[in-house]
C-alpha cells in the first residue's frame, strides 16, 4: 500500500507540471492587464510603462514562468498585485472561509442526499421517491446564485432569521459565524444533494437487486439489517467516487456562492483577481486548487481499499 | 436624597431625550454596501472611483468645487496668479492638522504636488508646472514654464490632488496604511480587502468655516466609525438595506427605485450626473480618419432614443443634451452648434458615406456586459448605425480586456466607454489633444490651439467663450461621440440623516443616525 501511494505521488509530479503551465498561461490569453484596474481607464502611456516595467511584465514569457515555478515549488507564489501582500497569505487569511463554506456544505450534501438517496431506494417506484427525485431534479436545475438570493429574500428579508451576508469569523463568535453560515452552506450543499441522492439511489437500486441481497432477504433478515448491513457496504465505494466528485463541484460552486453572500473567501479572492488581472493570485490559487483535487482523488482511490476488501493495491 | 436623586435623572432623561430629537446625533458606526473593492489606497496611484470614495473622506485638496461647481479654497486661504501668469501664490490655512497630529505645511504641499507630478496616472495635466517654491511655513511659489491655469489643473478631480505629510509624500512606491495620512474629517484605520475599509473620526478635524457645499465647506463627522463594505451582488446590497444591515448602498439598478420608495423604511437618491455615455473613434485608422465618415456616425445616430433606452425610458435618471461634456446643471453649459445634435437622419448617412467611398467595411465596436450602461448603449446605438448604413461588428469582452484591446489602438474603430463628471474642460485634453493617450489618433491644430487658449490664466467668462469655440468645433470635426448623461440610484435607511448624493462619491461627513 504504501508503494501504491508513493507511485501516485510521483504519478502527480507531471501532472502538477502540467496545470502549473496551464494555471500560468491562461491568464497571459486573457486580453487586459492589471494596469486598467490599478491606474484607472484614463491613465497616461507614461505612467502605464512605469508600473509595467515595475510589476516585470514585460519579461518574456518563459522568464515569468521560471521564476514562478521556481518559487511556487518552494511554497513562494509571489506577491498580491493589488492586495499588498504574498498570495499564501492573501489565501491563508481567506481559506478557513472557503474551508468552513465546504465542509457546510458537504455535510448539508450528505446528511441531505444520502438519506434521500437510500430511502427512495428502498420505497422505490412510491410517493417518497417520486418526491425525492422531483426535489433532486429541481435542485440540479437551479443554479447557485437563484437559489441563495431566493433563500436571502425569504429567510433574511421577509422572516430575519438569519443575515443577508458577511462572514464572522468561528473563532470570534460560535453561534454569530454559524448563522452567517447556515444559508450560504445550504445553497451550495442543497444542489450537491440532489446529486448525492441521484447517485445513491440509482447505487442502492443496482445493489438492492443483487443476489446475494435476495439471499440475505430470504435468510430471513429484517429490510433495514439488509440495506444497513450488507448493501450499504457495496454501495459504499461508488457513492464515495460522488461524494469526491462533488467535494471538487463544491469547490468550484464556492466561487459563486461567496459572492452572493458576501463571504471573504478564495472564490470571492480568485473571481476579483481575474477581473482586475491580479495575475500571481490566479496563478497561485489555481494551483493551490488543482493540487487539492488531485490529493482529494488520490484520498478516495485509497478509501476504497479500506470499504471494500475486494480492491487491493499492490 | 433619593426623590432629588430620582428627579435629576428624570431630568437628565427627558433633557437627552430632547437633544435626541432637536438632530444631530454623534456616535455609532456606519454601514455603507459599496459595489467592489478599490485597488489601491493611495490617492495618487489611482483614478479609480473605488479609492476616490475612501480618499474624499480622509485626503483633502488644496481647491474643490462647490455645489455649484465653482473652485474654492479648502487647505488654500488665498491664491493669486501674477500678471503674467507665470506664476502663482498659494497660501495655506493655519491650524490645519494631520491624523498624525502635526501641523499642515507648506513642504507637505510642496512634497505632494511633486509626488503627483511624478507619479500620477493624470500628471499630464500638470505640464507647464516648473518649480515649486516653499516661501515660509504656509505660502508656496509655483513657477510656471508658460501661462497654464494652475487652479483648473487641481480640480480636475479632487481626490487625486490628496494632500498627504512630507515624510510620506517623498516616497514613490505605494503607500499604506499607516502611511495614509491626511486632513479630512476620518482618518483610516484598517482595509481588509472583501471585508471592508475602515475609517474613524478624525477629533482634531480643522473644519472650513462656511456652510457646507459640495466638497467643501464645513465637514463634521458625526459618525464614530465608517465602514465601507464591498457587497459585490446588488440583491445582497438591496436585501442589507431592508434588514438595516446597511445604512447606505451604492450603485442600484434604477429598476429598484419603485421598490425602494415603496418601503417606508428607505429613501431613494439620484446621483445627477454620474456618466456621461461616449464613443471614443479610432481615427488612427481608415475609415473613421475620415472627417465625413464620422459626420455620418452623427448623422445617423438618434442620441434621445440610446440615451433614454439605457435607462429604460426614466425621465429621472437621462437627459440627453445638446452641450458637449456639460450638461445644463453646470455653468459650462452651452447650446453652441446644439443644431447638429440628434439628427437621427440615416439618409443623410447613407449620402456621406457615399461621398466618403465608404464600401460597407465592418465597422468594430468594442463593448463590454460589466456596465449595463455601456452595454445598452452600444445595443441602441448600434441600430442607428445600421439604418445609416454602416455595417457594424460588435465584440463584447470584459472591461480590462476591452481596455487592453483599445489601448493596441488597432483592430478595432469605435469603443464604448463613459466618462465621470469633471466640471474642468481641461481635462478633455486627454481626449481631444493631438497625439494625447486617449484620442486614437485626432489630431486638429484648431482644437489644439483652442485647448491651449484654455489653459491660460483667464475669467471664467473669457474661459466659456473659448469653450463654445471648442463645441463648435466638436460638431464639425467630431472627434468622439457624446449621446448625453445617464444618473444613478443609491439608496439609505430613513434614519440616515443629512444625506445628500452628488457627484462622484458618497459623502459621509454632515450625516448621522
Amino acid at each position: 500500500m504504501l508503494a501504491y501511494i508513493l507511485r501516485r505521488l510521483l504519478a502527480l509530479l507531471p501532472m502538477w507540471l502540467a496545470v502549473s503551465f496551464l494555471t500560468f498561461s491562461i491568464m497571459y490569453l486573457i486580453p487586459g492587464d492589471p494596469l486598467v484596474s490599478i491606474l484607472g481607464p484614463s491613465a497616461s502611456p507614461e505612467a502605464r510603462a512605469r508600473m509595467l516595467e515595475s510589476m516585470h511584465l514585460n519579461d518574456p514569457f518563459w522568464v515569468r514562468y521560471g521564476k514562478w515555478l521556481s518559487s511556487a515549488a518552494q511554497g513562494d507564489m509571489g506577491d498580491s498585485i493589488f492586495l499588498d501582500r504574498p498570495v499564501t497569505q492573501a489565501m491563508a487569511e481567506r481559506f478557513g472561509v472557503t474551508l468552513a463554506l465546504g465542509v457546510g456544505a458537504l455535510l448539508f450534501a450528505l446528511l441531505l442526499g444520502l438519506p434521500a438517496g437510500i430511502l427512495s431506494a428502498i420505497r422505490r417506484g412510491r410517493l417518497l421517491d417520486t418526491s425525492v427525485m422531483t426535489t433532486a431534479l429541481v435542485g440540479l436545475s437551479t443554479p447557485e446564485f437563484l437559489l441563495g438570493l431566493v433563500l436571502i429574500y425569504v429567510f433574511a428579508v421577509e422572516l430575519r432569521w438569519f443575515p443577508v451576508g458577511g462572514y464572522v469569523p468561528l473563532r470570534e463568535d460560535f453561534l454569530d459565524g454559524v448563522r452567517h453560515l447556515v444559508m450560504p452552506c445550504f445553497t451550495l450543499g442543497f444542489i450537491w444533494a440532489a446529486l448525492v441522492a441521484r447517485m445513491s439511489r440509482a447505487t442502492m437500486l443496482d445493489v438492492m437487486n443483487t443476489d446475494y441481497i435476495r439471499t440475505a432477504r430470504s435468510k430471513g433478515l429484517g429490510e433495514w439489517t439488509v440495506v444497513w448491513k450488507h448493501a450499504l457496504r457495496v454501495a459504499a465505494s461508488p457513492i464515495t467516487t460522488v461524494v469526491g466528485f462533488v467535494i471538487i463541484l463544491i469547490v468550484s460552486g464556492a466561487f459563486i456562492t461567496e459572492i452572493v453572500f458576501s463571504l471573504p473567501g478564495m472564490g470571492n479572492l480568485i473571481v476579483s483577481s481575474v477581473l482586475k488581472r491580479d495575475y500571481p493570485v490566479v496563478q497561485g490559487a489555481m494551483l493551490f486548487i488543482a493540487t487539492g483535487v488531485l490529493l482529494i482523488n488520490l484520498l478516495i482511490d485509497l478509501l476504497y481499499a479500506y470499504l471494500d476488501p475486494r480492491i487491493k493495491y499492490d | 436624597m433619593k426623590r432629588v436623586a430620582l428627579l435629576l435623572t428624570l431630568g437628565l432623561l427627558i433633557g437627552g431625550l430632547g437633544l435626541l430629537a432637536a438632530g444631530q446625533n454623534y456616535g455609532g458606526t456606519l454601514r455603507a454596501a459599496m459595489q467592489t473593492n478599490p485597488p489601491t489606497l493611495d490617492p495618487h496611484q489611482t483614478t479609480t472611483t473605488a479609492t476616490q470614495q475612501v480618499a474624499c473622506h480622509v485626503f483633502e485638496p488644496l481647491i474643490a468645487f462647490d455645489e455649484n461647481y465653482e473652485p474654492q479654497a479648502v487647505l488654500l486661504e488665498s491664491w493669486e496668479a501674477a500678471e503674467d501668469g507665470l506664476s502663482y501664490t498659494l497660501v495655506l490655512r493655519d491650524g490645519v492638522k494631520f491624523h498624525n497630529g502635526e501641523p499642515l505645511t507648506a513642504e507637505d504641499v510642496k512634497a505632494s504636488l511633486e509626488r503627483i507630478i511624478a507619479i500620477s496616472p493624470v500628471s499630464g495635466y500638470y505640464d507647464g508646472v516648473g518649480e515649486i517654491q516653499v516661501v515660509d511655513d504656509l505660502t508656496l511659489l509655483v513657477t510656471l514654464e508658460k501661462p497654464m491655469n494652475l487652479v483648473s489643473a487641481m480640480v480636475i478631480q479632487v481626490t487625486w490632488q490628496a494632500i498627504m505629510p512630507k515624510e510620506y509624500a517623498e516616497s514613490r512606491e505605494e503607500l499604506h496604511i499607516p502611511e495614509l495620512i491626511g486632513t479630512g474629517p476620518y482618518k483610516l484605520v484598517e482595509w481588509k480587502p472583501d471585508v471592508h475599509v475602515k475609517l474613524e473620526r478624525f477629533e482634531d478635524y480643522v473644519s472650513v468655516d462656511t456652510p457646507a457645499s459640495g466638497f467643501v465647506g464645513e465637514k463634521i463627522a458625526y459618525f464614530d466609525e465608517v465602514l465601507l463594505l464591498p457587497v459585490k451582488e446588488v440583491g445582497s446590497r438591496i436585501a442589507g438595506l431592508e434588514t438595516g444591515e446597511y445604512d447606505y448602498a451604492e450603485a442600484l439598478p434604477i429598476e429598484t427605485r419603485s421598490t425602494i420608495d415603496a418601503n417606508s423604511s428607505l429613501a431613494s437618491h439620484i446621483v445627477k450626473p454620474q456618466w456621461a455615455l461616449v464613443w471614443e473613434l479610432n481615427q488612427n485608422e481608415p475609415p473613421f480618419d475620415n472627417v465625413k465618415v464620422r459626420q455620418a456616425l452623427f448623422a445617423a445616430l438618434d442620441m434621445e432614443f440610446v440615451v433614454s433606452t439605457v435607462v429604460m425610458n426614466d425621465k429621472d435618471f437621462y437627459l440627453a443634451h445638446p452641450g458637449f461634456r456639460y450638461g445644463p446643471w453646470s455653468s459650462w453649459y452651452t447650446e453652441a452648434g446644439s443644431y447638429n445634435y440628434n439628427q437621427a437622419d440615416p439618409v443623410k448617412s447613407q449620402q456621406l458615406l457615399e461621398e466618403a467611398g465608404y464600401n460597407g467595411e465592418d465597422i468594430i465596436l468594442l463593448s463590454n456586459r460589466d456596465y449595463y450602461w455601456m452595454y445598452r448603449c452600444t445595443l441602441a446605438a448600434a441600430t442607428s448605425l445600421e439604418l445609416g448604413g454602416f455595417r457594424v461588428k460588435i465584440e463584447f469582452s470584459d472591461w480590462p480586456s476591452q481596455i487592453g484591446k483599445a489601448l493596441t489602438g488597432e483592430g478595432w474603430h469605435i469603443n464604448q466607454t463613459g466618462w465621470s463628471p469633471s466640471e474642468e474642460p481641461l481635462r478633455m485634453k486627454g481626449s481631444l489633444q493631438c497625439g494625447a493617450p486617449y484620442a486614437y489618433g485626432y489630431c486638429n491644430a484648431e482644437m489644439d490651439a483652442l485647448l491651449d487658449e484654455l489653459s491660460k490664466p483667464a475669467s471664467f467668462e473669457e474661459r466659456k467663450e473659448i469653450f463654445k469655440q471648442v463645441q463648435l468645433l466638436y460638431y464639425e470635426d467630431v472627434p468622439v461621440i457624446y449621446f448625453g448623461d445617464i444618473f444613478g440610484l443609491e439608496a439609505t435607511r430613513q434614519e440616515l440623516q443629512g444625506y445628500e448624493a452628488w457627484y462622484v462619491a458618497p459623502r459621509f461627513w454632515n450625516v448621522w443616525k
